[in-house]
């Protein structure tokens, strides 16, 4: 193969914040992490296994957060996580039963029961419970390349202890290399909120490289030669920063022109866990009895009327197959353009969130197989690459000062900033101090002070969560994202109590611990 | 205990047993089952999974041993010829199962068997290594060689069989593998948390400046009651008078400052300021003179600018109007015919219109497709559903439309289906045991439902 005219880097950020509730039975935000599982991830780790199997080439980029890697790693999410899908596979088999005479909907039941039977085997079976080590295959095998993120997603922006910040990104650094072997290379900055100075702290920790959306890029000083078509060093620490590429994340971002709105794609509302008998569907709803969603969906997106048809996989599949074509259609020509404008090989950077495909978009890692599958075969134009493979190839890059940035609404830090949530910055903020005087006072803290110490630090982290001023500026779950919030900074304002008092109480840190157990190697002294 | 200890007692000593251990039996089971079912149930692999593999195993081993049971089992011993002929087949596979884990060092060896074994041997290694899986297998080897000490102390036999912590990484994982997907027996729910109670103020003074955007700074504060005593002591009778503001001070090139004023109960505040600046905020009292009292200042922050950048690297140049088109292309537009600021503006302008608008979230909200708006919140349909139900002995084979049905221990089955439009035969057909009666019932269904026009009054 001749050398492609420019490249495509895909990347998928993958999280989900740390949800696990053992003090319930089961616990309705558990689900978001399952349903992940079932619809995206297992999926990911198909295809890669396929590729690997046919020996098709591929590159794509996925972050899995710190706290994402810790739910995979959890028992007892493990466990639950099967026993969701034993509930899944049995209602399933019910409504393989109750739609016998409904050819259509029957074939589609099938459909489900085979798909979760499937999943079952592939977690359970093939990788004993645990995906971490499937990933760290592809790693290891040069084509996946995993990156990390802020240790519990927290939004740097807005984070001005810079302790605090450096904490975030020194915890994931170590928590990556725990589960996957090595240092990371790479991060996605929650939310691509980067502020200057941020690069500093990457630097200390060895990551070599970032993502901003465009304008971070297109708004750095000085101008960027290539737009965001090559990747920029950041002054003073050569720390290099991707910019998303606006026309190939608007093809699939966009709400109107999009294809995940196509009219064959499975419709996301249309759910039986709203459409069945209520007596029939309650055993497979939580304790609360409220209806939710279970996975199992009938129709298509048919168009914006009430009136679904119902949804036919081999239509589906075939847009997917269209659609992944248009896309990689669209990048050859995009790079043919860029290369002549810029006389260079361009990078085109695609992020996306990785719960996008399979989750929202029922047919997305269909997509993304025939997307892959089809840039190794039929052309010669783009190929894929890693930012770390591009960095090793093109060393040599402009020096720009990327500006303060997000990939949130407006392209700042207002999402996570504003009238629903601003209240939890003081608190926030506080912690933090506070954190970082408690490790400054007790630098060789040992026995149980040394392990209120470690928790204090988890409770922090966890407080950090930007999905917490996410959710509270959505507006859908906010209780919990409220409850949340106050738990984690209520346990570490008692624990700072506490150790200043000198009364710590065993019994009580036990079981915070055994609750709110993410990074259980820990070292309090990070925040030093 | 040993399953001979078992065998020696009366059923309902078993059942009682069985209720103490949380294991379930269901109605009709045979005494060989129940202590099969407790015998896996003891070791960790309760409930309906036990109970499943139990009657599999009770009946391959009724039918190929001499049976103690009453009536009903010796029914069962006539019933079918073809049971004799499954029962060994079953019971074979086990046995071949059993000396494989007693060889092997450890229980985790069974994976690995899977990996092991030469191309061509694979179907059959995999077959092998499923049945060792099995939760009954293993321990039955491991208890083989250990009778005595069992015997000895139930009640830890007991403990250890209680459900699991759920921390206990490997048992979790085991439990997962050997008892396959049937888990029934959760972990051990933790006691409720308490809900915590966050304070109010942290009895400092201070203020932090936030930045939001290119124009808005967030700044809140919290200033302790004894600082608010101070100033009254200091100011004395011109405290009532004064009032309280923030001064924005502008660090940058421009300096200067402005002032907005506050209530006293105020904690919090978005300030409109220019775009790339550099920003100091202050929280202080203005006495009736104009004298601005600090009371504490904020770090100083940075506002982005929010446009191109006007600095210009000469080792990286390139002509104006090239940029504008990596501009525009890096923005995914067209390219802009000229090259005046003008249309540099216009794109800066949709570029940032656009920002973040397009993304979506991967929880909560932000769908990627629209949801229908409806005209009027006003709504009906209906769906039918046929329940079928019905009971024959629980060694019949039942089958509805042809298709077999699966019989509830006590004989009892119920099924429920979607009802389409249109006429359903329902033909319903038990055979019974022994094979030698059969019986049969037909029903017929019809539907048809009929949707009227709206009528809008």
């Amino acid at each position: 193969m001749s050398a492609p005219k420019g490249y495509l880097a895909l990347v998928l950020h993958a999280h989900l914040p740390y949800v696990r509730h053992p003090e319930y039975e089961d616990f309705l935000e558990e689900d978001w992490f399952f349903e992940a599982l079932t619809e995206t991830y297992i999926p990911m780790i198909e295809i890669f296994d396929r590729f690997e199997e046919e020996g098709v080439d591929f590159r794509i980029t996925m972050s899995l957060t710190p706290s994402l890697l810790s739910m995979m790693a959890d028992p007892l999410l493990q466990y639950r996580y099967l026993r969701h899908l034993n509930k899944l596979i049995d209602l399933a088999g019910r409504e393989i039963e109750r739609t016998r005479w409904m050819p259509e909907y029957h074939e589609l039941a099938l459909m489900y029961h085979w798909r979760f039977t499937r999943a079952r085997q592939v977690f359970a079976e093939r990788y004993s419970s645990n995906l971490i080590p499937a990933f760290r295959r592809h790693q290891d095998a040069g084509k996946l390349e995993i990156i990390t993120c802020g240790a519990t997603h927290g939004f740097l922006p807005l984070m001005p202890n810079r302790k605090a910040a450096r904490a975030q990104i020194m915890v994931a650094a170590d928590h990556y290399e725990k589960h996957l072997g090595r240092r990371p290379r790479g991060i996605w900055l929650a939310e691509c909120g980067y502020a200057p100075g941020v690069d500093e702290l990457l630097k200390e920790a060895g990551i070599r490289y970032f993502f901003t959306d465009t304008h971070g890029i297109l708004f750095g000083s000085p101008r960027p030669r290539y737009g965001v078509f090559a990747p920029v060093y950041c002054p003073g620490t050569a720390v290099a920063a991707f910019g998303r590429d606006r026309e190939s994340s608007k093809q699939v971002w966009s709400a109107r022109e999009g294809y995940p709105g196509d009219y064959d794609y499975r419709d996301f509302y249309r759910d039986i866990g709203f459409d069945l008998d209520y007596e029939y569907i309650r055993p497979f709803l939580h304790a609360d009895g409220n209806r939710i969603h279970t996975g199992i969906k009938y129709h298509r997106i048919t168009g914006p009327t009430d009136q679904k048809e119902v949804y036919r996989p081999s239509r589906a599949r075939e847009k997917a197959a269209e659609h992944a074509g248009n896309f990689m259609f669209n990048r050859e020509k995009q790079v043919e353009y860029l290369s002549s404008l810029l006389g260079i090989a361009p990078i085109i950077v695609s992020p996306y969130d990785a719960e996008l495909f399979g989750h929202w978009w029922y047919e997305g890692p269909e997509w993304i197989e025939f997307l892959l599958r089809k840039i190794h075969y039929d052309q010669e134009t783009i190929a894929t690459i890693t930012p770390s493979e591009y960095l090793e190839r093109h060393p040599k890059l402009q020096a720009v000062q990327p500006s303060m940035s997000s990939w949130g609404y407006k392209g700042y830090n207002e999402v996570w900033l504003e009238g629903s949530n601003d209240w939890i910055y003081r608190h926030l903020h506080m912690a933090a101090d506070r954190m970082v005087e408690l490790a400054g006072r007790f630098p060789g803290a040992d026995g149980v002070l040394r392990r209120a110490l470690n928790q204090a630090a988890r409770e922090l982290l966890l407080a950090q969560s930007s999905d917490w001023a996410f959710i509270m500026k959505t507006g859908t779950m906010v209780e919990y994202a409220n409850k949340r919030t106050k738990d984690h900074i209520g346990r570490f304002d008692r624990l700072y109590q506490d150790i200043l008092g000198s009364r710590i109480n065993d019994q009580w840190l036990k079981e915070v611990e055994s609750r709110d157990n993410i990074f259980p190697d820990i070292d309090y002294r990070v925040f030093a | 205990m040993t399953r001979s200890e078992l065998d020696k007692m009366t059923k309902s000593g078993l059942l009682d047993l069985a209720k103490k251990n949380k294991i379930r039996i269901s109605a009709g089971m045979l005494k060989a089952e129940i202590v099969e079912a407790i015998y896996s149930g003891m070791k960790g692999a309760a409930g309906s999974a036990a109970v499943r593999k139990a009657k599999a195993a009770a009946r391959a081993a009724i039918s190929g041993k001499r049976s103690r049971g009453k009536a009903k089992a010796k029914t069962k011993r006539k019933a079918a010829p073809k049971k004799t002929e499954k029962a060994p087949a079953k019971a074979k596979r086990k046995v071949k199962a059993a000396p494989k884990v007693a060889a092997a060092p450890k229980a985790k060896a069974a994976p690995k068997a899977k990996a092991a074994p030469k191309p061509k041997a694979a179907p059959k290694a995999k077959r092998a290594a499923k049945a060792t899986t099995k939760p009954k297998a293993a321990p039955k080897a491991k208890r083989a060689a250990k009778p005595k000490a069992a015997a000895k102390k139930p009640a830890a036999r007991m403990k250890a069989a209680a459900p699991r912590r759920h921390d206990d990484d490997r048992t979790i994982r085991q439990m997962a593998i050997e008892g396959k997907y049937e888990l029934t027996a959760g972990p051990v729910t933790m006691p409720p948390v308490e809900s915590m109670q966050i304070p109010d103020t942290y009895e400092v003074t201070r203020i932090v400046a936030l930045t939001r955007d290119p124009h808005w700074i967030f700044v809140y504060w919290e200033i302790t009651a004894e600082r608010f005593l101070d100033l009254e002591r200091n100011l004395g009778e011109s405290w009532t008078k004064c009032t309280m503001a923030l001064r924005v001070f502008d660090r940058g090139e421009g300096g200067g400052y402005f002032d907005i004023p506050v209530t006293y109960d105020a904690r919090n505040w978005y300030i409109n300021v220019a775009p790339g600046g550099r920003w100091q905020i202050a929280i202080g009292i203005v006495t009736p003179g104009g004298r601005f009292i600090v009371i504490a200042e904020s770090a100083i922050i940075e506002t982005p600018r929010g446009t191109i950048s006007d600095v210009v690297d000469d080792r990286w140049m390139i002509p104006d109007d090239l940029f504008d088109r990596i501009f525009s292309a890096s923005g995914g537009y067209d390219v802009p015919a000229g090259g005046s600021a003008e249309m540099r503006a216009a794109i800066e302008q949709r570029l940032v219109e656009q920002l973040g608008s397009e993304t979506v979230s991967s929880f909560g909200s932000g769908p990627v497709q629209e949801r229908p708006k409806k005209e009027r919140r006003f709504r009906l349909w209906v769906a039918t559903e046929l329940i079928l139900y019905g009971a024959t002995e629980p060694d019949a084979r039942v089958t509805v439309q042809g298709k077999q049905v699966k019989l509830r221990g006590d004989g009892t089955f119920t099924m429920r289906f979607a009802l389409p439009d249109g006429t359903i035969d329902l033909p319903v057909v038990a055979v019974s045991g022994d094979g030698v009666e059969e019986r049969s019932i037909e029903t017929d269904v019809r539907k048809k439902s009929n949707e009227k026009a709206p009528v809008i009054k």
